[in-house]
């Protein structure tokens, strides 16, 4: 069956962003990007909340025709132009982008049915209340967590309003030059 | 100069507690248990707030500790020097403690330029925060536990900016995490 790998670059304290949003604490060398990109060759489908779909269309899309777009950067956006791009909102009936469809309605249903299908795994980014309303659902079966070299003290928690202890079994823990270090969880159970 | 260590087990989302200070998540395990003596035999003093005060010593001097911990943590934690940093507290009689109701920052400062081994904080949620906006902290050594709890007691109140020293894996999915300040620690 296809896994959800839920991404997320966190501080050591555990936010995916400031209080307001806040992500220029994030260290994204080329190390971690290699390490991230690593995904690629495992996930054909890409599911983003409301705001963070709306900044990726706006912006992948340019670096597939950007002559000065390195090839890093060109890796995902074609990557991303060749995904199913998928869209969680309860308001948006569809939307334009290539590839692309909408689900929310009916959340734990429709994602389970998406791991049914044949296909390689999904990939969650970012999209912080998204990545909230997986994990309680439980929907979430590879947790990427990039543990930054930062404290913020306050911010945004992708485990705000968590219901139960959510216990996790650690796969990998990869430390980089930058000091960010790459942890893999699984759900313990 | 002697250096001041937190050291604390974390969850994913920064708790060092639930929010009524329940430690029933802890993920503990041998090398954790291998750890910890190592950890004390680097310093030669406890810094404490009440709180945490309170419930090691009326814990570490039971028969039930002795039972549920190995003898090298035991004998470490009633026998090291200890200073609890309280304005409410009138006695500290816990094995070789000492009470300090005056300015925390002053003393610690005081404390540094003296010689000796390193100081841990263990726990201590508010004095530990409030040395590390002192900038007062040289190195946070985190016990991630692989563990979210929604919410609880945060380890860090303020942004701080650190660097990676080391990182190491317990078989039990715990990643010890060293950091510095960014920002040498003050004098």
């Amino acid at each position: 069956m296809r896994r959800v790998v839920l991404l997320e670059h966190v501080s050591l304290d555990g936010f995916a962003a400031g209080l307001n949003g806040e992500m220029n604490w994030i260290t994204y060398d080329s190390d971690v990007e290699a390490y991230v990109h690593t995904l690629h060759s495992r996930v054909d489908t890409a599911i983003y909340g409301r705001n963070t779909y709306q900044m990726m269309k706006s912006y992948w899309p340019t670096v597939l025709t950007d002559p000065k777009a390195a090839p890093s950067a060109l890796d995902h956006a074609r990557w991303l132009d060749q995904a199913t791009k998928v869209l969680v909102s309860r308001t948006v009936d569809h939307d334009d982008w290539n590839k692309s469809l909408v689900i929310g309605r009916n959340l734990a249903q429709e994602v389970n049915d998406l791991k049914q299908q044949p296909g390689q795994d999904l990939w969650l980014i970012g999209s912080i209340r998204t990545a909230q309303t997986f994990i309680r659902l439980g929907l979430v079966d590879e947790y990427w967590l990039n543990v930054n070299p930062v404290a913020l003290g306050q911010g945004q928690s992708i485990f705000a309003g968590l219901e139960s202890t959510l216990k996790l079994k650690l796969v990998t823990a990869t430390p980089f030059k930058c000091g960010v270090v790459g942890l893999q969880y699984v759900p313990a159970e | 100069m002697r250096k001041v260590i937190v050291s604390n087990l974390m969850t994913l989302d920064g708790s060092i507690g639930r929010p009524n200070g329940d430690l029933d998540w802890f993920v503990t395990n041998d090398e954790f248990f291998d750890d910890t003596p190592d950890q004390m035999d680097q310093a030669d003093t406890l810094l404490y707030g009440r709180v945490t005060y309170e419930g090691m010593a009326s814990y570490w001097p039971t028969a039930m500790a002795a039972q549920q911990n190995p003898a090298a943590i035991t004998d470490r934690m009633n026998a090291i020097a200890k200073v609890v940093f309280s304005k409410t507290l009138d006695k500290a009689d816990w094995n070789n403690s000492r009470l300090v109701p005056g300015d925390l920052g002053e003393e610690v400062r005081r404390m540094k330029q003296q010689p000796g081994k390193d100081m841990i904080i263990f726990g201590s949620g508010q004095i530990a925060a409030a040395l590390s906006q002192m900038g007062l902290i040289d190195i946070y050594r985190i016990f991630l536990n692989p563990v979210a709890l929604g919410s609880g007691i945060p380890m860090f109140t303020n942004t701080i900016k650190l660097k990676l020293l080391s990182s190491r894996t317990f078989k039990n999915g715990v990643v010890v995490l060293e950091y510095a300040p960014e920002a040498p620690a003050a004098v």
